[in-house]
């Protein structure tokens, strides 16, 4: 099973190498990439600094699993690729990489809004919201 | 009686204080889940959680079934 892991936040020179990586398949003339970024939330007066993830790793390479394969089976893609941070992820920083490419633009504009709305449903990822006091409270998707 | 890994995630592994154990569990027909666990520890009772067993997320399991994992999943935060 693919590792949709990575420690820390997910780097812009890692997106960037991402997308020189597909040069090379000359098949595909649109992607669509999704970038989740911690946001800087005010939440009774004080600020979020950073995330901290953490998740049922082994349980969420599967979901993320399924959901690819839904994924290829619902739209006609030529290759997608997830990337979830795990541990502290600051405020401005990327925690999620959702990468979709195919020969037409149509097919990886739904795949990407289906990607998304199904990693946030169903991947057990949790997150603490670090404020600058040290104090925290739970993240929740809505 | 089947002894199972139980792990804790999140709030529930902090409210816990405790990220897995061995439990012993007496497995019966439509055993519910939740309020199993709720029953277990109070600290769960009125809190949002889902449960997996081995690795699906579950409402209730059988007298016969084979389980080597259940976990305890508070709201999920990804993305």
């Amino acid at each position: 099973m693919k590792n949709c892991f990575r420690e820390g936040a997910i780097s812009s020179e890692f997106i960037a190498e991402s997308i020189a990586k597909h040069q090379v398949k000359t098949n595909i003339g649109a992607h669509q990439i999704f970038l989740g970024q911690v946001r800087k939330d005010e939440i009774d007066g004080k600020e979020v600094t950073a995330i901290e993830y953490t998740a049922h790793e082994e349980m969420a390479n599967k979901v993320f699993h399924e959901i690819r394969e839904a994924a290829f089976d619902k739209f006609d893609l030529t290759c997608m690729h997830i990337y979830h941070s795990l541990g502290l992820v600051k405020a401005g920083e990327i925690c999620l990489f959702v990468f979709a490419s195919s020969k037409h633009r149509k097919e990886v504009q739904k795949a990407i809004e289906y990607l998304v709305e199904e990693i946030k449903a169903k991947v057990p990822v949790f997150g603490k919201e670090l404020f600058e006091d040290e104090s925290y409270v739970w993240k929740e998707n809505k | 009686m089947a002894t199972i890994e139980v792990k804790y995630f999140g709030l529930i592994a902090e409210k816990l204080g405790r990220e897995s154990e061995s439990m012993r569990i007496e497995l019966s027909e439509n055993l519910e889940l939740k309020r199993f666990f709720e029953n277990r520890y109070s600290a769960l009772q009125g809190m949002p959680f889902q449960v997996a067993v081995n690795q699906e997320i579950r409402d209730m399991i059988g007298a016969d079934e084979d389980i080597n994992e259940i976990a305890l999943l508070p709201p999920f935060a990804g993305g």
